[in-house]
């Protein structure tokens, strides 16, 4: 297998008649309809210059077609760059700015919104799924830089400038992860897996190549339903979900409002979390809860995938507080960089990655690559991944934290310059610094900021929300905010964040 | 009957999540789509009710159309319970 349509045509080898895809409402369709209906967007899209070597957005709620869209842009030769529909459209703007996709997908009901930021995407052209458009960039053939010819994705994460970056994901990538996976897990066709991450988030591609290389259905939990803990818990007892991929937080969330005990959920066979620390008392609870299941613990930044797993064993060690994150996974090598940079045999320090899952880089970022895809003696690349861990014992490697000021909240990565950045866009504030800390088991960030001099009422919190919210995606809204008569400062006149994180 | 349940879901809802003057919270007022609510903070009062007043709901009724205000949350518990 190359390129990820090899893995969708696996999946429709299978059982043609499966179930392949369902959404909450229970609508459905089947890899036979799924073949077909990709088939004819495919056809649509070649038909109109869009394949090899060119970027596709897609900017729509998890629906069926949005998902049939994504696979045909993959099967047109294309890249897919998934756009979230409830961030800002600055935000959707930017993305769009700097990914230069050819054409964009959008959902019928955002054109309007988009409108003002589609000038060159004049060309509108009727795709056979309903809901969704197709636009065109008519303006321009010319790509201003070179597509790598293996890029599937590009996901855009937070960037610590206050821009978002975009990660190129490849085919390679993507196919090293699921045939790993593939062999970790006992799946098969009989198998029902749910796609609770959004599209534009990296735990996405496990819900929905690991499925479909099994020809295994796969539940679409769009986002308002992954609002409601006990919609997903009736999904799974309804539907009879047996792999499930999601982000503590998520968890920890079915535990409080999923009314679990309500449910028959004996249907869970793995269940599979990343994207932030898993407290091991909240884990214990859920793990009575799914007794059926195993659990994994995954680790890996969307620039490298999963890179390290680790098998949570039956009898958890009461001494720990947190699982580790575990061994390498087989494609990938790691090595550790302390302080001093010396990568002899030290137990501790920064993991740096390589192998055939880690990201060529970022889209249309060189500055940024040159300082975290670092080449080696040989000419391969190692990801710097700002992480802080240890090796233990066993060989295991364990989490100890990030080592600038990117902080993990809900599974996302915010960069908390980003926040400021946004704050210091208000017309009456003159300064913002942000802090994170841990409170009560939860990232808690609050945002300090000092007025400028011509204005002296603290601002409303309201106010502020929705100011961020022009900038920065609601995952990323401050805790709190509070007003400062000035920043505090260190000797050497940077912001004092120690001083903060004391208020 | 149903004064009784929006006052004591007011109460609730004024302890808990409403910041602003509590005379200016209605039971028309919308919680969800005007922000006073959150996702989570919805799930909370959804929990609230299950214990104070003996209703149970299904998955899909935690729900915009059910929460939005407190004359629906109102009117859902006494569906429910007729």
């Amino acid at each position: 297998m190359n390129r990820i349509q090899d893995i969708l045509h696996n999946g429709f080898n299978i059982n043609p008649n499966n179930t392949a895809l369902s959404d909450a409402s229970n609508n459905l369709i089947t890899y036979d309809e799924l073949h077909h209906k990709t088939s004819i967007v495919k056809d649509v899209l070649n038909s109109n210059g869009i394949g090899d070597g060119v970027r596709v957005g897609i900017i729509s709620q998890k629906t069926i077609n949005a998902t049939i869209s994504i696979f045909s842009i993959l099967k047109s030769g294309a890249a897919y760059v998934p756009i979230d529909a409830e961030s800002p459209v600055e935000r959707m703007s930017f993305i769009i700015d700097n990914a230069q996709p050819k054409a964009i997908i959008i959902e019928e009901a955002l054109v309007d919104v988009l409108k003002p930021y589609l000038k060159t995407y004049a060309i509108q052209i009727d795709v056979p799924l309903d809901g969704l458009v197709l636009v065109i960039n008519g303006s321009s053939d010319k790509n201003l830089i070179e597509q790598p010819n293996d890029l599937a994705i590009i996901l855009y994460t937070s960037g610590s400038t206050g821009i978002p970056k975009g990660v190129m994901i490849t085919h390679k990538n993507i196919i090293s992860f699921v045939n790993w996976s593939n062999e970790l897990l006992d799946v098969s066709h009989e198998d029902v897996f749910s796609s609770i991450a959004p599209y534009h988030f990296d735990l996405s591609t496990f819900d929905l190549y690991v499925s479909m290389m099994n020809g295994a259905h796969l539940i679409l939990i769009d986002a308002a339903t992954s609002r409601n803990p006990r919609m997903i818990s009736s999904l799974i007892a309804q539907r009879k979900i047996s792999v499930l991929y999601a982000t503590p937080s998520l968890l920890k969330l079915m535990l409080r409002f999923g009314k679990i005990e309500r449910f028959d959920h004996t249907s869970i066979k793995h269940v599979l979390f990343a994207g932030e620390v898993f407290n091991i008392e909240s884990f214990t609870e859920i793990k009575e809860k799914w007794s059926t299941g195993d659990f994994y613990n995954l680790y890996g930044p969307t620039e490298t995938n999963v890179v390290t797993y680790y098998k949570i064993p039956n009898v958890i060690d009461g001494r720990q507080s947190t699982f580790p994150i575990g061994l390498p996974c087989p494609y990938a090598k790691s090595k550790l960089y302390d302080e001093k940079n010396t990568a002899s045999l030290i137990k501790e320090g920064e993991l740096f990655i390589k192998g055939s899952s880690v990201s060529p880089g970022y889209w249309n970022n060189s500055a940024k690559n040159a300082d975290v895809f670092i080449k080696d003696d040989e000419g391969e690349i190692w990801y710097k991944t700002g992480d802080w861990v240890r090796l233990d014992e066993s060989g295991n490697y364990v989490f100890i934290g990030r080592n600038d000021r990117m902080v993990k909240k809900n599974g996302y990565r915010i960069e908390l310059a980003e926040i400021e950045s946004a704050l210091q866009k208000h017309a009456n504030i003159f300064e913002a610094a942000v802090i994170a800390k841990e409170h009560e088991g939860k990232i808690e960030i609050s945002a300090f900021y000092q007025l400028k001099e011509t204005y002296n009422k603290a601002l409303q919190i309201l106010e502020l929300n929705e100011h961020c919210f022009k900038f920065i995606p609601k995952y990323m809204l401050p805790d709190k905010f509070v007003c400062l008569s000035s920043i505090p400062r260190t000797s050497t006149h940077k912001v004092d964040y120690q001083s903060l994180l004391k208020l | 009957m149903k004064t009784e349940i929006e006052s004591k879901l007011k109460e609730y809802i004024v302890s808990n999540f409403f910041s602003g003057d509590p005379n200016s919270l209605t039971t028309d007022t919308e919680l969800l789509t005007s922000g006073i609510i959150d996702s989570i903070s919805a799930l909370e009062i959804v929990d609230f009710i299950e214990e104070n007043f003996n209703v149970e709901f299904e998955a899909h009724e935690v729900d915009k159309e059910n929460l939005n205000s407190i004359s629906t949350l109102s009117d859902f518990i006494i569906q429910k319970q007729t």
